[in-house]
């Protein structure tokens, strides 16, 4: 098998005043691989993903980006892992979309013409060509999103995490996201996506991961984890849906 | 709800920001120095060129302006406790103009300039590190009034009234503000390294 892009080896995050947040993670995400997690509220699962670009060190174990500890180097780890926050109010930054989406682009040093090019690419891809110039603090909450995921997709990095990204979209902008999510994929970027709302996303997931109270609990092929998931408190989508769904990206694809 | 956040930028096309950024910062700094001055022409000069380009600078910074009625009227009190300590009007009046001449020359620079031009440019003459430090915490000071409302809002949302019991509104909206604020900090500096910030590259 291919040598994992991402390594969680014995992951275990305790606070300071003793809980455990995370106990005892191992696992390994591979190229062009579309992940889903679940998991209940409080279950650890953005916890675990802020372990992934280093914004959080383990107190145990360790997490490797192409084999480089993200202890040692975390900067590597940011650049190669992507993070769309569950709120993308506290991830916006600039004074407009443009800039918002041109700042990670500046800090990996790109050439402004390459830069100017991929503002309006992903812009263009999540449909807020004509917010650029606004103020993200005038745009509205669906739009912020789009905004957020734009500028993480601008900096094409090997594996994006998407953090709840449905929450809040119109069904303009599920459908959107959704091509975006197949065609990153398509083109060789990783995906994971940490949701409850599995109806969207099964029919193209790869794999499924379930959490429960800080440690994983379901690991592998969505069919066969659909059980699990539903132990752990997610609503299974009658399996008719699904097809339904799988029609809809179709038909996005096409278009 | 408010349509208008203290310090906040607003796209919009004038003289003032198609201005360098540099040069702007420039400015504010002089214009600071000069109302400082213990001189009745830097004072007043100063004093009216910068009223002058607030009131004449659109519909958007002269709101700003004038919903900061409540800190001009604490200015005012403290001209009036500089008079009476010193015991001379002059030093009263000039002491309330210049933090007036301040704050308007302070945000007409914040509502027209594109700090991400001002970090481009001032990485280029002092060092990459201190231009982002000096950025962060000028794009800290229009979150700590959006912040701010948000708070009244929701706690209005809650039927609180914005009533006499100074002590109430104390505990209920400046205490939440510091705690928010200082978890704004920890989210801004994440949202910066998540989007590959390097403080040393
Ligand atoms: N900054 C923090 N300090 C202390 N505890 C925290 C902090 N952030 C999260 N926790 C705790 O860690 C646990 C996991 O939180 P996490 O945010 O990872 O949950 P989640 O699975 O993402 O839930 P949700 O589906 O609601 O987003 C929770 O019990 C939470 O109370
Ligand atoms: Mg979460």
């Amino acid at each position: 098998m291919d040598k994992p892009l991402i390594s969680i080896n014995n992951l275990t995050h305790t606070l300071s005043n003793g809980t455990k947040v995370l106990d005892s993670i191992n696992l390994d995400f591979y190229r062009n691989s579309f992940t889903v997690l679940t998991g209940r509220n409080g279950s650890g699962k953005t916890f675990l993903m802020k372990h992934l670009n280093g914004l959080l060190l383990p107190t145990e174990g360790e997490v490797l980006i192409n084999n480089i500890s993200t202890e040692k180097d975390s900067w590597n780890a940011r650049i190669k892992v992507g993070f769309v926050f569950q709120n993308s109010n506290t991830q916006i930054i600039a004074q407009t979309v443009e800039d918002d989406i041109a700042f990670g682009l500046e800090n990996i040093g790109l050439p402004s013409a390459e830069i100017e090019k991929r503002i309006n690419e992903s812009a263009e891809a999540m449909g807020i060509t004509s917010l650029l110039e606004k103020s993200p603090h005038r745009i509205s909450g669906g739009e912020k999103k789009r905004t957020a995921i734009a500028g993480i997709v601008a900096m094409q990095p090997d594996i994006i995490i998407f953090d709840e990204p449905f929450a809040g979209l119109d069904f303009e902008g599920v459908k959107l996201l959704l091509r975006k999510l197949i065609f990153l994929k398509e083109s060789g970027t990783s995906i994971i996506v940490i949701t409850h709302d599995l109806e969207k996303l099964l029919a193209h997931a790869d794999r499924l991961v379930v959490m429960s109270k800080g440690k994983i609990v379901g690991d592998g092929n969505p069919d066969a984890m659909l059980k699990t998931a539903a132990e752990n408190g997610i609503r299974i989508p009658p399996s008719e849906n699904i097809e339904t769904m799988t029609w809809l990206y179709e038909s996005s694809k096409i278009k | 709800m408010k349509t208008n956040y203290l310090f906040e930028y607003y796209p919009h096309n004038s003289l003032l920001f198609r201005l360098n950024p540099l040069f702007k910062l420039i400015v504010l700094i002089a214009f600071c120095v000069l109302s400082a001055l213990p001189n009745i022409w830097t004072v007043s000069i100063s004093a009216l060129i910068s009223l002058f380009f607030t009131l004449s600078s659109g519909k958007h910074i002269r709101t700003q302006f004038f919903s900061m009625w409540k800190i001009f009227i604490f200015f005012i009190l403290t001209g009036i406790i500089k008079y009476i300590t010193s015991n001379s009007i002059q030093d009263g009046v000039f002491f309330c103009t210049r933090l007036i001449t301040m704050t308007a020359a302070g945000l007409l620079f914040y509502s027209t300039t594109k700090l991400s031009a001002l970090r481009r440019l001032l990485s280029k003459i002092i060092s990459k590190k201190a231009a982002d430090l000096f950025v962060m915490m000028l794009s800290f000071l229009p979150l700590i009034f959006k912040t701010a409302e948000e708070l009244k809002e929701a706690r209005y949302s809650r039927s609180f009234k914005s009533d006499k019991r100074v002590l109430r509104s104390f505990k209920l909206i400046t205490i939440p503000l510091l705690i928010e604020m200082f978890q704004k900090v920890d989210e801004m500096a994440d949202a910066w390294y998540s989007r590959g910030y390097n403080s040393d590259k």
